[in-house]
């Protein structure tokens, strides 16, 4: 059931990024926010996470928050949105 | 400070397997290892240098290649599932079944990138070049590298080595695969979906 799910949003994003006309934001946050959901499914479900205890899960976030974190910081630095 | 158990391997304070506690804090890691290479390709994506740049994406194609890894985790789930019957047979069948999926991913992977080459577009090129070959290149590495690993699993059931106290077991191995379809779940959104 996960599976076909997961098969499923996946055809809805491959839907979605091929809709003409459609507004970028829209499209942008769309795709993002099945991306996470298929990502939450597969740690939570497929990797069981979400039934492990806690040092796994902060393990875990930790490396997801310092990622998201590296990320916005390069993407900031070099696009030049912090020299601005 | 750990204790051995003769059902698990060796358990850490929290009563956890620490094996596995080991895997989570090197996935965690790993988090780090292509978020950094998927901003650089996003700080990139429009620096071409006049050569080829995301036209070349043959989304359709890149769809089929994500359905074939997406469906990966699932027989990994049912190798897991058998492991824990203790129904080794079951278990080598869906094993081989993962590392066939993942061969036929990669298989997509170097078709897709001999054709990007066949249509000018290399590492040397641009900066979009650089980032889009490091960052799915060094993803189909992880790929390869887990296809080793499950048949490694499968020569080991057969020959009777596989003990889930000793070493490296099928969750293990299964927790690394889950990993490597969800660092594809977001190359898949990002560098491709994203681009249109």
């Amino acid at each position: 059931m996960i599976a076909l799910f997961l098969g499923i949003v996946t055809a809805v994003e491959i839907a979605i990024a091929y809709i003409p006309d459609l507004n970028r934001t829209l499209l942008t946050v769309g795709l993002i926010g099945l991306g996470i959901l298929k990502f939450s499914v597969v740690v939570g479900w497929f990797m069981h996470l979400r039934f492990e205890n806690k040092t796994m899960n902060r393990l875990f976030a930790i490396g997801l928050v310092l990622a998201l974190s590296l990320f916005f910081v390069v993407l900031a630095t070099f696009s030049g949105i912090l020299a601005s | 400070m750990s204790t051995e158990t003769a059902v698990h391997g060796p358990v850490g304070t929290d009563g956890a397997d620490i094996r596995k506690t080991a895997m989570w804090a090197f996935l965690g890691s790993e988090c780090l290892f292509f978020g950094s290479f998927i901003a650089t390709f996003l700080l990139y994506s429009d620096e071409t240098n006049g050569g080829p740049g995301t036209e070349l994406f043959d989304i359709p194609f890149t769809s089929v290649s994500s359905f074939v890894l997406l469906m990966s985790s699932l027989t990994m789930v049912l190798a897991h599932n058998a492991y824990e019957r203790e129904d080794g047979r079951q278990m080598r069948i869906w094993l081989m079944a993962t590392a066939l999926l993942g061969t036929v991913f990669l298989g997509g992977q170097v078709f897709e990138f001999t054709t990007f080459y066949a249509e000018g577009l290399r590492m040397d090129i641009s900066p979009f070049g650089s980032a889009f070959f490091v960052l799915t290149g060094f993803h189909g590495a992880h790929v390869a590298i887990g296809v080793i690993m499950l048949t490694s699993m499968v020569i080991m059931s057969r020959r009777g080595n596989l003990h889930a106290h000793r070493g490296m077991n099928v969750e293990l191995v299964g927790l690394y695969w889950h990993f490597v379809d969800i660092v594809w779940i977001v190359i898949f959104t990002v560098v491709y979906l994203l681009q249109v």
